[in-house]
């Protein structure tokens, strides 16, 4: 090897280290700002605890806020005045413990925005005479020391100074009502409501319509405007999105009752799977999921109480994968359709077919489109009205695919769901929308495993509230106002970019948009280190498996083409070599990830698995052509000297065959590494699909692809030469 | 002549046929302890066959060959045991290319436990000192002249510490002037009393070392004789002829 070669092969080795390196850094790279938050755990609902983790109306509302300003929170414990202290001291960055907002607490501390309304109410025993504001004002009043509940109790009795007993906390309140050492309590409404779910033998008496409307505020130190206005601003912002009232509600619904979970607290994690290459309705954004369908399962999932887990697939897969329980939940466009095999939710969303066609096509009326060449993505609903039409169809995996199709003359037209032309029109002007089509209009509905109804029941009892209040209208809407282009998420904390280039530099700077587009923006290139990673842990542990199994599988043949023994694992050796080989590797990854491991969701290793049981076969077949090579001699003089047919082929014969077939096992390696290229098919992110993702972001072909195919070349050139380095040690050995 | 020694091997209505094709008929043969026999004869006579017939590398098709007591065609016996008392060298010495000469000497008796790394290796080196090739214990076989790697082979045979030796045609694949290292040590271990069978064509060889002289002809032994007699005075009508044309 040659100087100029070293370098060569140096260069990508460094690559490729730097690239791991990064990745590696990337992933780990995870800073985010903590804010600390102290409370006062004993104001249910606002603040308590369960067990260690902190619970209530304010704690969410504190959870929800931080998650929008992208910072992580932790809970500190302090006593209510104590807060008031340790806030402006900056020993705490936010205090959040039921704060009324008043002009006096205004000189020390910074309030944000009121989150809360509150009144006082009476709280009496169910047996209690009371029945409206006058009738408190001679009874014995109980209230806790400093609240506003104490003042008013003061303002209104008329004999405040026998009549109020003012005590230290809700819990000698309470003791004082159900002893019946007074005759009410007077208190902010929702620690009430709570009072009396926790205390059934106490009732709510809301009679107190003149008394001082509150409101809740946040504190802040006096200096702290930045994070207020912080604050503030992503308050604002769940306001309009309707998590506050969400989260009240979730609240409310329990009756106030101090053993009510966190909102967050989830029910349990639901998977979706989506194929996002769909917009408006999936696509991703960066590395965010984003469309209609993403947001409406955001929406479904923060109104269940579930974490939500999204997963990419192909469309086709994601039915087979919602079947075998996969995943829990498939949100990808399907149209509701009673020849899939899966359980549909009620519609969301109502679609007709429209045939998209280049500017200054001569497609004018439904008849000119028969008989014409059709670009339509496998599986979806225009591709079964395409049929009906032309028998001359293009069927592509991805949407992107058959827009370029049509950007690029392969096909005369386009059959898509409306919804999507439009986004398609926005992107690409030089397309056009002709609704000629005579389709019946569609319906969209997520999917569940057939037998699923539970979670299709709750998913559909939710989707109606969401409906009811509005919800769902705001995410369309939101995606509408954007002509249907890839904006972030409605609840993403990204910024909606102005995404229309001004076509202002010349070809090279165009060049470096696009570069810039595929790789750097929103870290892209993430998708392509990802992706070889995946790739190389998968060829590794393939070619592993392989060298193993096929030798194996080699011994037992030549050992049974030598002496006649071994014939019935021969014969399970011999046909498992003439499936495997007789049929298609990518036929063998689908069966062995939706049918043999069916119940497993670890795609990686069973790519692995896959690929090593299919690279054995090869791998033995090779073998045994090198152990044939090895002179019949060879095995007679170990038979001679006692040695065992096994012994014999491990000790003797394996090590001279390997020598015979290394350069054949390094084209396997090489075949191998290839192959993997469609492990994309279960939903791995490879090299392959890295690009693929990308270009599917970015409709550009050209870079990903590239880049892709030069990393597959640097692998394989670095390969080739560290084969070429083996052999010839195992030559010059003896 | 130690033909009334002990019977090693005990050979009765040995045959062995490929298919319809008979390679030896009927044969009967006693090998005493300490007694040298070779077998010569001309090509596809079955001499060969015969040999490897004893360690079971061909297996007969019908007769019995009883080693040390032991039926080896018998279906319990465990021929990998009973062969590593029976050396063979090869015409074609068969050497393992990817170990050095130590190495081919040291594998099979290490593999099989019986020696220990060191024993072997002890007994490694006072192989190749009797072979006279110690300085070559690191070489691989390939860098080894045909003679030297037939010691070798010997020697490799001798490492497991066989009771008989068989040599096939042990010097047909030799340079001449390699032959005489090659049957010297031969010689060496008949003087030092190992049992052996001989396939041969050196007569000078087989009249000066053996007990017996075999003459295989068309799968039956035609002629077995001292080997003052076989060649001073031969009986049969072909061995009379086949020894004419080579001498």
């Amino acid at each position: 090897m040659n100087k100029k070669q070293w370098i060569t092969v140096a260069i990508i080795i460094v690559m490729l280290c730097v690239a791991g390196g990064t990745w590696y850094a990337t992933s780990h790279n995870d800073d985010r700002e903590v804010l600390i938050v102290e409370t006062s755990p004993d104001f249910a609902p606002f603040d308590y605890t369960i067990g260690e983790e902190f619970v209530g109306i304010d704690m969410d509302i504190v959870r929800a806020v931080c998650n929008d300003m992208g910072c992580d929170v932790k809970f500190r414990q302090n006593t209510f005045d104590s807060i008031l202290v340790s806030v402006p001291q900056g020993k705490a960055d936010i205090g959040a413990s039921g704060f009324s907002i008043t002009p006096e607490r205004a000189e020390s501390v910074l309030f944000s925005d009121p989150y809360f309304d509150i009144h006082q109410v009476v709280v009496a025993p169910a047996n209690t005479d009371i029945e409206t504001f006058e009738d408190v004002k001679d009874k014995r009043i109980s209230v806790q020391n400093g609240t506003t509940g104490a003042d008013y109790a003061a303002e209104i009795s008329t004999n405040a100074r026998t009549n109020v007993i003012y005590q230290a906390s809700y819990q000698s309140v309470i003791l004082d009502l159900l002893n019946g050492k007074a005759d009410c309590e007077i208190v902010d409404e929702a620690v009430g409501i709570s009072q009396a779910a926790s205390h059934p033998e106490l009732k709510v008496l809301d009679i107190l319509t003149e008394s001082p409307i509150e409101q809740y505020g946040f504190i802040f130190s006096k200096n702290n405007t930045e994070l207020q206005e912080r604050f503030n601003s992503s308050l604002a912002k769940i306001k309009e999105n309707g998590i506050l009232q969400q989260i009240i509600d979730h609240y409310e619904s329990n009756g106030y009752s101090a053993d009510t979970p966190s909102f967050f607290s989830y029910k349990g994690t639901l998977v979706v799977e989506t194929s996002p290459d769909f917009p408006p309705f999936e696509y991703m954004y960066g590395t965010e999921y984003a469309g209609i369908d993403m947001d409406i399962v955001r929406a479904l999932c923060n109104d269940m109480n579930y974490r939500l887990e999204m997963r990419s697939n192909t469309f086709d897969s994601i039915i087979l994968s919602v079947g075998q329980g996969k995943c829990d939940m498939g949100a990808a466009g399907f149209t509701m359709d009673p020849d899939r095999q899966a359980l549909f939710s009620d519609p969301y969303y109502t679609i007709k077919q429209v045939v998209v066609v280049k500017e200054g096509s001569d497609i004018q009326t439904l008849d000119d489109v028969k008989g014409k060449k059709i670009s339509v993505q496998t599986g979806t609903s225009g591709a079964d009205y395409a049929e009906t039409l032309s028998n001359n169809i293009i069927y592509q995996k991805a949407y992107t695919e058959v827009i370029l199709d049509v950007l690029n003359g392969k096909a005369d037209c386009e059959i898509v769901d409306s919804a999507v032309a439009e986004a398609q029109v926005a992107r690409q002007p030089n397309l056009k929308i002709l609704d000629i089509t005579d389709a019946e209009p569609e319906y969209y509905g997520f999917i569940f495993a057939l037998g699923n109804q539970e979670l299709c029941d709750e998913v559909n009892t939710s989707l109606a509230k969401l409906t009811e209040n509005g919800t769902i209208d705001k995410i369309i809407d939101y995606y509408a106002k954007n002509d249907f282009k890839e904006i972030p998420s409605y609840y993403s904390s990204q910024e909606i970019e102005d995404e229309d280039d001004e076509n202002a530099g010349g070809f090279w700077a165009d060049l470096w948009d696009r570069f810039y587009n595929d790789f750097l923006k929103f870290d892209r290139y993430n998708y392509i280190f990802e992706g070889l990673k995946n790739t190389l842990i998968i060829t590794a542990s393939a070619l592993v498996i392989g060298l193993a199994l096929g030798a194996m599988l080699a011994v037992v043949r030549s050992i049974h083409d030598l002496t006649g023994k071994m014939r019935a694992i021969n014969t399970v050796a011999r046909a498992y070599i003439t499936v495997i080989r007789g049929t298609p590797m990518m036929v063998q990854l689908l069966l062995i990830y939706y049918v043999v491991f069916a119940s497993s969701d670890n795609s990686i290793l069973i790519a692995s698995i896959a690929f090593g049981l299919n690279s054995a076969a090869y791998v033995a077949e090779t073998f045994r052509s090198g152990i044939t090579a090895v002179p019949k001699g060879q095995m007679e003089a170990c038979r001679s000297l006692g040695m065992s047919n096994w012994m014999a082929m491990t000790t003797v014969i394996l090590p001279q065959a390997l020598r015979n077939v290394t350069p054949a096992l390094g084209n396997e390696g090489i075949s191998l590494l290839k192959e993997t290229s469609i492990a994309g098919y279960i939903g791995i992110i490879d090299l392959t699909r890295g690009a693929d993702i990308i270009r599917g972001q970015t409709y550009d072909a050209l870079f990903p692809i590239i880049v892709v195919a030069a990393i597959y070349l640097a692998i394989v050139l670095v390969l080739s030469h560290l084969i070429k380095r083996l052999e010839r040690r195992l030559n010059s050995a003896y | 002549m130690p033909t009334d020694g002990e019977v090693l091997i005990e050979v009765r209505n040995l045959e062995k046929s490929f298919g319809d094709h008979v390679v030896l008929k009927d044969i009967n043969l006693d090998v005493h302890r300490g007694e040298v026999i070779s077998i010569i004869g001309p090509s596809g006579c079955g001499k060969s066959t015969f040999l490897r017939s004893i360690n079971l590398l061909e297996k007969p098709t019908a007769g019995s060959i009883v080693f040390e007591g032991t039926d080896i065609l018998a279906p319990d016996t465990d021929v990998d045991v009973l062969r590593r008392r029976i050396g063979m060298v090869f015409q074609n010495f068969n050497l393992f290319p990817h170990k050095t000469v130590k190495e081919n000497i040291m594998l099979a008796p290490v593999k099989l436990k019986i020696m220990t790394e060191e024993d072997a290796s002890t007994k490694a080196d006072e192989l190749l000192t009797r072979i006279g090739l110690l300085d070559k214990a690191d070489q691989y076989p390939s860098r080894l002249s045909g003679g030297q790697q037939q010691r070798v082979a010997i020697a490799r045979a001798l490492a497991m510490n066989p009771d008989v030796m068989l040599f096939d045609e042990p010097t047909s694949a030799l340079d001449p002037e390699m032959v005489g290292e090659v049957l010297n040590i031969i010689k060496n271990l008949a003087d030092f009393g190992m049992t052996m069978v001989v396939v041969t064509h050196e007569m000078g060889f087989a009249r000066e070392v053996s007990d017996r002289v075999l003459f295989f002809n068309d799968g039956i032994i035609a002629e077995e004789n001292t080997p003052d007699e076989f060649f001073g005075n031969p009986q049969n009508e072909r061995l009379k002829d086949f020894l004419s044309k080579i001498l």
